[in-house]
């Protein structure tokens, strides 16, 4: 359900709020969200809704939402889980637009509960009400201002949106917060996702002014493609940084074992983030220190960087990660460094990092951090700052704070590093929203997240141009699988997936199926010798292996002898796999192995994969992924990404392969993959590349049906 | 008279003679079933001895003869301290034929599965082919051989065997042929076996599985649990397939089969996810262990059964295995368009009752 930025406008600013189960009773949560509304400076009209009280905090309470008198915008419902239903059809009849639903017992719990849930959103769709959780923390604005949560109010404003599918897990950022001086935007927890989920929050507030960057946690994807689809669209206009809960298998597992949803996590999530354009961190602390860095500065232009510090340990070692964050370290211009030589003393090191040595002043560091700040090949800088005698903290804080706003444009990370000396100085810097960190290697983390954003916006609109193919048979695709399908199998055998391809333009050694040695002849024959003839069987994968292939058969005695040899090896080797029959084969030429695969994914979809081919494939394992359908730009990418790559331009004298027709073929499979999704995995091994102009033959196709 | 066809020969009789009643019934005939002579199988609560093919005919045929009628003499233990009654059995066997046969037009007898059983006490096949009149036709079974004209041998010797008796094997019947032999079979092997004067009845392609159990009956084997979805139990298991690896391997595997029972242990939560997600008939969960509760919320979520057993996985597959080729009322049942098609298409069953 498409929900315009006006209607959320009313769950985050809403008018009046009901708080359903509120209670008189300090030690219940219905009193401490009644309390959280309304001490946290939320200007609306609040009712509380319990049939047992009179007064709670000085609020008259009412003995149902019905009895309101004015229009109830949101709901807060705190009530067990067995009364929320009857408490949803009243606010139902109240023409109530959202509730946030605190109350635990629902799919969560198992049992009755999935029973529950799915009554809960049966009125929730009859009255058009858009539920938040069930059970879920609840929700913050800090604008409103509204906390209708049972977390403690920070009113710390900031430009950060945080979603998060664990509530415990934000009150605590919440707290921490406060300490650390991190403003939000709005918080969501999302609870059972119910109705309302990551997709429409993302929608929401890639719209919402008040947010600079959103923030996610998450243990699963509700709608893999939606999600992409809305992420690569906010990415265009703020960051979106997310960290998954359940990434590794063992996560995996502890995550499912609380939210029984499939965590999505590995190849696919990869190549899905990447599709969308999203940041993904691996750990809470880049969550934040990303956060603070994208609330506060811009983002830089380029990924060149200077470093100015009055301690040339933590320079050399900022200079080192820099590099391996795969930032630049700045060149700076000849003006910068003669400029520099004369203002600074003599032992003073003016090439990148500017080490101001250890008893620099503020107005030291002025001049460097000027002279850096203006240099037009240096895009966002760090300053370190050690605390010696001579240092003065506070002053080079004020002066950092000074020449950001001079020079707007460039984002500047400071990493002051000490405890008590320097800390009135970090309130300076917070202060002005200059992002400080204790240790330099978070301030490159954040700078490197910075550029990363930059890079990802700029990757989705390059990836947005598709490439049409018209000369397409579906039906014919489409008659191969329902034959397969009509017999009962899901794995397509090697003459009826290479059928199905061939419907997509794309080019397969000629193969046909045959049951008896004559027919196997007489095939040979038809498509000329040499051939080949392989087992049909869909139970066997690794057809060499039970001796059902053999090559280079000339003549039709050696293609009689081989029907029979491989039928007595797969009768010997494999008992009990069922055998359609031998297909017979032309021999193409050989040409330079490559793999090209389909994955359907049960959360994103199809993810294509390009890799090296060749008996050495499952060694290197060099290959890539990208999500489909694939954009011109992916294609190319995928293949230039890999190691293989190198072989196929023309490696030692090697003539350059017929790249353009693996990225035709790339293409073609993306397309048929996405016509035909019940295609539930498929790969062409090997693909045989020829020299450029000259093309490639798809040698062995497998197909496996949904 | 009712026309008596007697099926001898190796595996498949149960399944075809079930074919041919259903035909037979379909078409209006009045048809019975006898097996003269079974192995005791399985043990009823009762103490009874009973042989659960014909169980399963009887009740997936909805038949009013009794099991003591269709099922005159159940073979324990010994056989050759039955010689001293053997007229006694003769007896028995024909008194049940005859109230088997009364009123129908048409009697598919079973033999017991071994073509040389009784010979010793003087039951023999070919003498009880004698007793109740009937035309003998013999089922062979294409697949077990490596060298299909074999085939031939067997009929020529299964017939002097007749011969000694005076008695004659009046067909064939050629059993999952694998679609390389399938040209041989015709064009060769029957065409030479007619030239012996035997007729060929069909020549039956090989079929994957022609009953499958039902979710309900893998239950009763493997004594399980039922956690889940208690009524989806009519799925049919077609596969049995493994769960015991990474979960990223697992997805490709799982995809492949039809209608399969997955097996793993119940700790294997990411596993049994996947498994779920490419909706299976059943999913067994060995070891005893308890799933978490997210896999029962999807578990219901996808409507697969979800079984709970207490035997580690190798033991429960062998069990599974075992169940896969039972034969039991639902299990001929969840098959018996195919089953049908088979007789329609590939068995001249108008020539078999003329």
């Amino acid at each position: 359900m498409q929900t315009a930025k006006s209607d959320m406008d009313r769950l985050f600013k809403p008018r009046s709020v009901a708080v359903i189960g509120a209670s008189r009773d300090p030690k219940k949560l219905g009193f401490g969200i009644l309390k959280n509304i309304v001490d946290c400076g939320y200007k609306g009209s609040v009712y509380p809704v319990n049939p047992q009280a009179d007064q709670i905090l000085g609020l008259k309470v009412y003995k149902s939402v019905l009895e309101i008198p004015d229009e109830v915008d949101l709901a807060v419902i705190v009530v067990p889980a067995p009364a929320v239903l009857d408490v949803m059809e009243e606010c139902g009849k109240k023409s109530v637009k959202y509730a946030v639903i605190i109350s635990a017992g629902f799919k969560e719990a198992g049992g009755e509960g999935i029973e529950r849930e799915r009554r809960l959103i049966e009125i929730a769709k009859k009255y058009g009400i858009r539920v938040v959780g069930p059970n879920c923390l609840g929700i913050l604005d800090m604008y409103t201002p509204l906390n209708a949560s049972f977390a403690y109010w920070s009113n710390y404003k900031g430009g950060i949106a945080f979603i998060s599918q664990s509530g415990a897990l934000l009150s605590g950022i919440l707290d921490w917060a406060g300490k650390v001086g991190i403003g939000f935007s709005k918080i969501v927890s999302l609870g059972n996702k119910a109705d309302l989920n990551e997709v429409d929050f993302i929608e929401y507030l890639g719209e919402d002014p008040e947010t600079k960057v959103i923030l996610l946690y998450l243990e699963s994807i509700a709608d893999g493609r939606k999600f992409v689809d809305v992420v690569s669209r906010a990415t265009r206009k703020k960051p979106v940084v997310l960290i998954m809960g359940g990434i590794t298998e063992r996560g995996a597992r502890a995550a499912l074992s609380h939210t029984g949803a499939m965590a999505a996590g590995g190849v696919a999530l990869k190549a899905a983030l990447r599709k969308a354009g999203a940041l993904l961190v691996e750990t809470p602390t880049e969550l934040y220190d990303l956060a603070i860095a994208f609330d506060y500065q811009p983002i830089p232009l380029g990924s060149r960087v200077a470093v100015v510090t009055n301690a040339g340990g933590p320079g050399v070692i900022t200079t080192d990660l820099l590099t391996a964050r795969g930032l630049a370290v700045a060149e700076f211009a000849k003006e910068t460094i003669s400029y520099l030589k004369s203002k600074l003393p003599p032992m003073a090191a003016v090439y990148n990092p500017v080490d101001v040595i250890g008893d620099a002043r503020a107005d030291r560091y002025a001049v460097a951090l000027e002279a850096v700040l203006r240099d037009p090949n240096v895009d966002g800088v760090i300053v370190i700052l050690t605390p010696q005698i001579v240092t003065e903290p506070e002053e080079t804080a004020k002066v950092i704070v000074e020449l950001h706003r001079k020079y707007p444009t460039k984002p500047v990370l400071a990493s002051f590093i000490g405890g008590e000396k320097v800390s009135k100085a970090i309130e300076i810097l917070k202060e002005s929203k200059i992002p400080v960190y204790e240790f330099p290697d978070r301030a490159v983390m954040a700078l490197a997240g910075l550029c990363r954003y930059r890079e990802l916006r700029e990757y989705v609109l390059k990836i947005v141009e598709h490439v049409e193919l018209f000369d397409v048979d579906r039906s014919r695709a489409l008659e191969v699988i329902e034959e397969a399908k009509k017999q009962n199998r899901r794995v397509l055998l090697e003459h009826e997936a290479k059928e199905v391809v061939k419907s997509y333009g794309i080019p397969v050694a000629p193969t046909k199926l045959a049951t008896s040695e004559s027919e196997a002849v007489e095939i040979a024959r038809k498509l000329g010798y040499p051939v080949v003839l392989k087992i049909a069987s869909p139970d066997i994968t690794h057809k060499s292996d039970v001796g059902g292939v053999l090559v280079n058969l000339k003549s039709d005695e050696e293609v009689a002898e081989a029907f029979r040899t491989i039928i007595l090896n797969v009768r010997r080797y494999a008992p009990t796999a069922s055998i359609h029959g031998v297909v017979v084969q032309r021999m193409v030429p050989m040409g330079r192995e490559v793999i090209i695969g389909v994955t359907k994914d049960p959360t994103f979809g199809h993810i294509m994969m390009f890799g090296l081919g060749g008996i050495y494939t499952e060694l290197f394992k060099d290959v890539s992924f990208r999500l489909a359908p694939l954009s011109l730009y992916e294609a190319r990418e995928m293949i230039t990404e890999t190691k293989a790559y190198a072989l196929l331009k023309g490696f030692r004298g090697a003539p350059p392969a017929d790249i353009n027709s693996v990225i035709n073929i790339l293409l073609r499979t993306s397309k048929l993959v996405t016509d035909i999704s019940q295609i539930a995995e498929m790969d062409i091994n090997p693909l045989f590349v020829y020299e450029e102009g000259m093309g490639s033959i798809a040698v062995d196709v497998k197909i496996v049906v949904e | 008279m009712a026309k008596t066809i007697f099926i001898i020969g190796e595996r498949g009789k149960t399944v075809l003679i079930y074919g041919l009643l259903k035909k037979f019934l379909s078409l209006g005939m009045k048809a019975g079933y006898f097996k003269p002579i079974s192995k005791a199988r399985y043990r009823l609560p009762s103490m009874k001895y009973v042989d659960p093919d014909v169980i399963a005919v009887k009740q997936a045929l909805n038949l009013e003869d009794s099991f003591e009628d269709i099922n005159p003499i159940i073979i324990t233990r010994n056989i050759l301290d039955l010689k001293s009654d053997i007229n006694a059995l003769r007896k028995r066997i024909e008194e049940a034929y005859n109230k088997i046969a009364q009123g129908r037009d048409v009697v598919l007898v079973e033999s017991y599965p071994n073509l040389e059983a009784m010979t010793s006490i003087g039951l023999a096949l070919p003498q009880l082919a004698k007793i109740l009149n009937a035309k003998t036709v013999f089922l062979l079974n294409a697949k077990d051989r490596d060298v299909v004209d074999e085939m031939v041998d067997k009929v020529i010797l299964h017939s002097c065997y007749f011969e000694h008796y005076g008695a004659k094997i009046d067909g064939v019947i050629i059993n999952n042929v694998p679609v390389y032999y399938f040209e041989r079979v015709e064009d060769v092997v029957a065409p030479e076996i007619e030239k012996l004067g035997i007729k060929v009845y069909g020549i039956i392609r090989e079929r994957v599985r022609l009953t499958a159990p039902t979710v309900s009956d893998i239950i009763e084997v493997l004594d399980a649990d039922v956690l889940e979805n208690k009524d989806k139990l009519n799925n049919i298991v077609e596969d049995i397939v493994i769960g015991a690896m990474a979960p990223s391997t697992a997805l490709r595997w799982f995809r492949r089969a039809v209608n399969a029972a997955i097996v793993t242990g119940g700790d294997r939560t990411d596993l049994i996810v996947m498994a779920l997600e490419t909706r299976p008939s059943v999913v067994v969960l060995t070891g005893g262990l308890y799933p978490d509760i997210g896999v029962l919320i999807k578990a219901r979520e996808v409507g697969t059964p979800l079984l709970l057993v207490p035997y580690d996985t190798y033991t429960t597959v062998e069990k599974l295995r075992e169940a896969q080729f039972m034969i039991t009322p639902s299990s001929l049942k969840a098959k018996e368009s195919d089953i049908l098609e088979v007789i329609e298409k590939e068995i001249k069953w108008k020539e078999l009752i003329q």
